[in-house]
């Protein structure tokens, strides 16, 4: 049993010093998640203002109600995935309150291996995945962990009980699905943009 | 199972059968489906499509992602060290 499994059945069980412990945890986790990957730039801190951002959302919420390591995992990302839309919204607000007005709002800068690509939608690709959620809550699912979340395949594997084959399949779904629906959602945008 | 749910059922199995053909068979049946089911084929070619897109959003990773994002606020009840983390 992990010690995040035990912080939670002895958080349930009314101990605050678990609970509190579990909290940290979480923390810890979001920070983690925030963080994967990054090599040197300022990513760090933009990630750390974020995890602050998240840490506060989950201090309103209750976090008692967390009842098994994998619905741990699963408000991780779910937290994670809000605080960026929530962080995208209120920039692209802001942006549309100066002095000029923004076209789209695919703007975000893309690094690392997406370096050539286009800027990509974080809201269409929220959009996107909000849709996936209602045709098949699993692969949603499996996005929020291993997008939003950063877990690595083996690791949903080992949280889910599912074999590394068939979580690739299903990622394989949900990515053709959500980039399907990404582009159709530009084609749709590019239609309403004057030249 | 609700219609929808069956809909999406029949999307992921023609998208699974379809994946590993080589192109023009997959073509051929494309086009032959299009007559009875247009709507599902263009759901599943707009999918295969997709599948053989470059790397994109979901290729990157969230703190790469959101260096260009300013966050809401910065100060707060943020755990901080251990003696002052927030009471939750």
């Amino acid at each position: 049993m992990t010690e995040i499994t035990v912080l939670i059945e002895q958080a349930q069980k009314g101990d605050r010093k678990a609970s509190e412990a579990l909290f940290a945890a979480l923390y810890d986790e979001l920070k983690r998640l925030a963080r994967y990957q990054v090599n040197g730039s300022n990513a760090p801190m933009q990630a750390t203002s974020l995890v602050h951002e998240a840490y506060c959302k989950l201090a309103r919420a209750a976090t008692l109600t967390i009842n098994d390591r994998q619905h741990f995992y699963a408000t991780a990302a779910r937290v994670m995935r809000q605080v960026v839309l929530d962080a995208v919204r209120a920039r692209d607000a802001q942006r549309r309150g100066g002095e000029f007005q923004m076209v789209a709002l695919d703007t975000l800068v893309l690094h690392g291996a997406a370096a050539d690509q286009p800027g990509e939608d974080v809201l269409a690709m929220d959009a996107a995945l909000s849709e996936l959620e209602q045709r098949d809550a699993d692969l949603a699912r499996l996005v929020e962990l291993r997008f939003y979340g950063g877990l690595e395949l083996s690791e949903i594997s080992a949280l889910t009980d599912r074999s590394e084959s068939s979580l690739k399949r299903d990622w394989r779904r949900a990515r053709a699905f959500l980039y399907a629906r990404i582009s159709e959602d530009r084609r749709e945008n590019s239609k309403g943009t004057p030249q | 199972m609700t219609a929808s749910h069956v809909r999406w059922e029949a999307v992921i199995a023609l998208f699974d059968a379809l994946l590993e053909l080589p192109e023009a068979e997959r073509q051929r049946r494309l086009e032959v489906m299009a007559v009875t089911a247009p709507e599902l084929v263009a759901e599943v070619a707009a999918m295969l499509a997709a599948d053989q897109r470059e790397p994109g959003i979901l290729e990157t990773t969230l703190a790469l992602l959101v260096m260009d994002i300013e966050p809401i606020s910065h100060a707060g009840d943020g755990p901080g060290e251990p003696d002052s983390k927030a009471d939750p």
